[in-house]
């Protein structure tokens, strides 16, 4: 029982250690984990590999903010099949540009990308995680029409195992409508 | 030789005077310590202008007392505890029991009969307290008619007073305002509920006594007073809820030692665990819990002066249901329109990402000084500092994706008078330092606050009237620090208001009682609301702050009727709200185009509006053992520019509840058992527009309790939604997403340990 009375004087010896605390730094520029600020798509004709049309999307500092820099019409021609690639980047901080692609291949089980044309152009997924198929890689067959419409891309974190090939599960990364125009050469 | 001369006539005066008066008395009696039996040794006992300490085994005694009517008091540790008028006529023995249970003084602020104060104030008992075990602090208010918790699931709830919460809901833990980051509807009080000996939920705008953001009123969290006397005692209290099964375990250890002053001591600490939580149908993954929660507490109260240190920490993690971390708004609508799609998860205790980490610490240094009988000066200091880290589906756990700090000093000067005549006095002197600092994805800025305030109040007896008039003036300058385009920018804000009081109590007989109260209080703007910029992930909306809003002023009225005469007790809140700016989200009807898609976009405004309504409370005997008990509650809430709802107000609820007590059988004494029904109908009074999902059906939940005693160790079961009930809950975020929990059997034990 005498031992108690020293249960007081350890309870001051516990006031004394404190978590840290009473600084404000200067906010550095926005440096989010994993922030995609820029989506670059490219489509080569398969039967002519100097013809190649670029899109790109870009935000550099992330949802809200100042609007998104760039983001491009894809351009088309009828009747032609191009071979597509899509790359994911993080440019927010200018001194250390990140390629998120390779992530996404890294993790290639927890993530889709999803192709859904309200244009004159079919999109397949060519690549496959083993199971399912990612959609890095894609080919795009422009229909013997011209005319605009949209090419909604989205990328799909499924985790866990929740992958099943669908587009219908998970979390979306991104989802962007690109305005998709098939015009005649 | 001329003094001695003088002093020696005055006491033949003096004995003159006594003979005719009869001052010869014997007053002696014996202090008891009401709950456990003991005698109370060294208590100042006072009777008129004499004074005495109690002795080793609680006797006092006064020779020389007159016959006539005088005031027997007794201090202990320095707060009174014991007042009783004397009619003295020949010598008298008495035994007095002292009710040493009473808080102190200066916690009670300026009364401590709730009849004495004006304002709506209602108090949940450490026993009540210890009936919710294991649940969120706001869970265990919602004991308080009127009371409901905003949620997002079920381990993050506000408590909710009058429909306001967060910023217009102040909260204050051991004497001292909480500061976290309070301005988030789904960042949750870092309070460990076990802490608690005491609560107090005052209802209706108290700006002048408990400072800025009192608007809708304050929840003070107040511990049970230190031990008083030599010895240990502990208290072990376990629960287990079946939903989640989550185990909570709490400790306290109290203590009082005499090491040259006496000293009072206490440990307490919590750990608690649950795994995710199943709705009728299904678990909901990812929404487990874990706590580790401690505090210290040390005191020492002389007869005029006294300390107070305290120390807590409060640790949580808290899972973030997977199916609720959505990227974009088609995620959002998918989930709304099909409901959630993974049903397959299973019992687990892992919280993995998406998760958020809290921790809150408080100190808090206590000094007073009692100058005489009627003074008193009180000077207090305390340091906060509170972690929030949101850990996104991607970083995993390794790096957050947003991080607040912020560290809070407050000081606080006070100076009471309180004269025997029901005449009460307060003045006081605040400050408040605060720093706020964020790493991650933007959401609110860096910023330096300093604010102070000054105040008096003063509570009087005038025949049958308690009155309480107070006036309070606040300032708070802000220094904001951000990153805009490439350079650091700094903005400076300044916000200034007065706050009032006028309330009174009437005494219509000894059991009706009618307070009137009016009040004006106001709030700065809160960081988000200035400043906020960004995506809120879980409501799919992209938040706009905006710098020009100006601090929200409110009017108050409120009456109260209470009544309580033999079978029945009976209180009845009425209350209305106005303000002149009412800050809120509105949405704006544009759309911002991000990589994830187009988000609407919300953006603070500030308008006029109105809230109002009642909390009505009721218990009837209808048999010596048999009672049954109602709560019932309305708000409404308009903007008066738009002629809109307010959103996030609770619908109207009430609750019937009958209640049992049986016989003792064997071993097992004070046992009741009781059934209540919970009744909400829709929030009917919101436009489609104002919601990205309609609110939730009517529903209604049926619950149980049987408590019992063995001795002093006391038994509780408890199920909640014991028909397994389907239903979603307007005040739950969650409820985009999936059902509420489904049946929840808590089973909890209190042992004393000596």
């Amino acid at each position: 029982m005498k031992k108690l009375k020293y249960i007081p004087i350890a309870l001051l010896g516990l006031l004394s250690s404190c978590k840290t605390g009473d600084d404000v730094n200067n906010p550095d520029k926005e440096n989010e984990e994993e922030l995609i600020t820029t989506v670059s798509l490219t489509l080569t004709d398969t039967s002519d590999v100097n013809n190649s049309v670029y899109a790109t999307f870009q935000d550099i500092d992330g949802e809200g903010g100042n609007e998104p820099s760039v983001f491009d019409t894809i351009r088309l021609q009828q009747g032609i099949v191009y071979s597509g690639t899509i790359e994911f980047l993080n440019e927010s901080n200018e001194n250390e540009v990140e390629d998120i692609t390779l992530e996404i291949e890294e993790e290639a089980d927890e993530h889709l990308l999803c192709y859904d044309s309200q244009a004159h152009v079919d999109i397949t997924r060519t690549d496959s995680d083993g199971l399912y198929e990612i959609g890095l890689e894609t080919l795009w067959s422009t229909h013997n029409m011209t005319g605009e419409g949209t090419v909604t891309i989205s990328l799909k974190h499924q985790p866990n195992g929740t992958k099943d090939g669908t587009c219908e599960v998970g979390e979306s990364d991104v989802e962007l409508a690109f305005v998709t125009v098939v015009e005649n050469d | 030789m001329k003094a001695k001369l003088t002093l020696l006539i005055l006491l033949g005066a003096l004995k003159f005077y006594a003979v005719t008066q009869n001052c010869e008395l014997v007053v002696r009696g014996t202090l008891v310590d009401k709950h456990d039996g003991e005698t109370l040794p060294f208590a100042l006992v006072q009777l008129g202008k004499q004074k005495t300490l109690s002795t080793e085994i609680g006797t006092f005694r006064f020779d020389n007392v007159c016959n006539g009517k005088d005031t027997l008091k007794i201090f202990y540790t320095g707060n009174l505890h014991h007042t009783q008028v004397l009619h003295i006529t020949s010598d008298t023995n008495l035994h007095i029991y002292p009710e040493l249970h009473v808080k102190e003084l200066e916690t009670a602020d300026i009364s401590i009969d709730r009849h004495e104060q004006a304002i709506t104030h209602q108090k949940i008992t450490e026993e009540a307290i210890r009936k919710h075990a294991g649940s969120t602090l706001s869970k265990t208010l919602e004991e308080v008619s009127g009371v409901s918790t905003l949620k997002t699931g079920n381990t993050t709830g506000k408590p909710v007073v009058h429909g306001m919460h967060s910023n217009r809901l102040l909260l204050v833990n051991n004497g001292i305002r909480h500061e976290g980051q309070q301005w988030g509807s789904e960042h949750a009080p870092e309070i460990d509920p076990a802490i608690a000996g005491e609560i107090t939920v005052v209802k209706g705008a108290s700006s002048v006594r408990y400072g800025s953001d009192a608007i809708a009123g304050a929840v003070l969290i107040d511990p049970a007073p230190l031990r008083q006397k030599k010895g240990v005692e502990s208290h072990y209290t376990s629960s287990f809820s079946t939903n989640g099964r989550v185990f909570t375990n709490s400790l306290v250890v109290d203590g009082h030692h005499k090491l040259g002053i006496p000293l009072g001591w206490r440990l307490q600490g919590t750990l608690k665990s649950g795994g995710n939580t199943k709705t009728p149908d299904y678990f909901l993954d990812n929404t487990g819990v874990r706590e580790r929660n401690f505090s210290a507490a040390i005191n020492s109260h002389g007869n005029r002066v006294g300390f107070d240190l305290f120390y807590s920490q409060f640790n949580s993690e808290i899972g973030i249901l997977s199916a609720s971390h959505i990227g974009n708004l088609t995620d959002l609508e998918n989930i709304i329109e099909n409901g959630i799609s993974d049903k397959s998860a299973k019992f687990n205790r892992a919280i993995k990402a998406p998760y958020q980490g809290i921790e809150h610490e408080l100190t808090k240094v206590k000094t007073y000084w009692f100058v005489n009988d009627s003074n008193k000066i009180q000077l207090t200091y305390a340091r906060q500092f509170n972690r929030r880290r949101e850990f996104d589906n991607h970083g995993g756990t390794a790096s957050p994706e947003l991080e607040f700090e912020i560290t809070t000093h407050t000081i606080d000067l006070k100076y009471h008078y309180f004269s025997d005549h029901d005449f009460k006095t307060i003045v006081g002197l605040n400050g408040i330092r605060q720093l706020n600092d964020f790493d991650g994805r933007f959401f609110v800025p860096n910023y330096i606050s300093n604010a102070g305030g000054v105040y008096a109040l003063q509570s009087r007896k005038i025949g049958k009237w308690h009155l309480e008039y107070g006036v309070r003036y606040d300032a708070k300058a802000m220094k904001i620090i951000r990153f805009e385009d490439t350079k650091i920018n700094t903005t400076g804000l300044s916000f200034a208001s007065t706050s009032l009081h006028l309330g009174g109590t009437y005494d219509l007989n000894d059991y009706t009682h009618i307070s009137l109260n009016s009040a004006r209080a106001w709030r700065p703007p809160s960081v988000n609301e200035l400043y906020a910029d960004g995506l809120h992930h879980g409501a799919a909306a992209i938040e706009k702050g905006d710098e020009t809003i100006e601090a929200e002023k409110a009017w108050n009225i409120s009456s109260e009727i209470h009544y309580q005469k033999q079978k029945l007790d009976f209180e009845l809140d009425l209350f209305y709200y106005y303000f002149d700016n009412y800050i809120y989200a509105a949405p704006t009807l544009d759309y911002v185009l991000t990589i994830r898609g187009a988000f609407p976009e919300y953006q603070y405004l500030q308008n006029k509006a109105h809230l109002y309504g009642f909390d009505l409370f009721g218990i009837y005997k209808l048999h010596e053992r048999l009672s049954v008990k109602n709560k019932t509650s309305f708000v409404f809430g308009d903007n008066l520019d738009s002629n809109t709802a307010l959103v996030l107000l609770p619908a109207p609820q009430t609750s019937l509840s009958i209640n049992y007590n049986l016989n003792d059988w064997k071993v097992f004494s004070k046992s009741e058992i009781g059934v209540s029904l919970f009744l909400q109908p829709k929030q009917w009074r919101l436009a489609p527009s104002q919601d990205i999902a309609p609110p939730p059906e009517a529903y209604g939940l049926l619950n149980m309790n049987f408590t019992t005693s063995i001795k002093s160790i006391k038994i509780s079961i408890e199920i909640e939604n014991l028909l397994n009930t389907r239903y979603r809950d307007y005040l739950n975020r969650w409820r985009y997403y999936a059902d509420d929990l489904g049946r929840t059997i808590h089973f909890r034990l209190n042992i004393p340990i000596n």
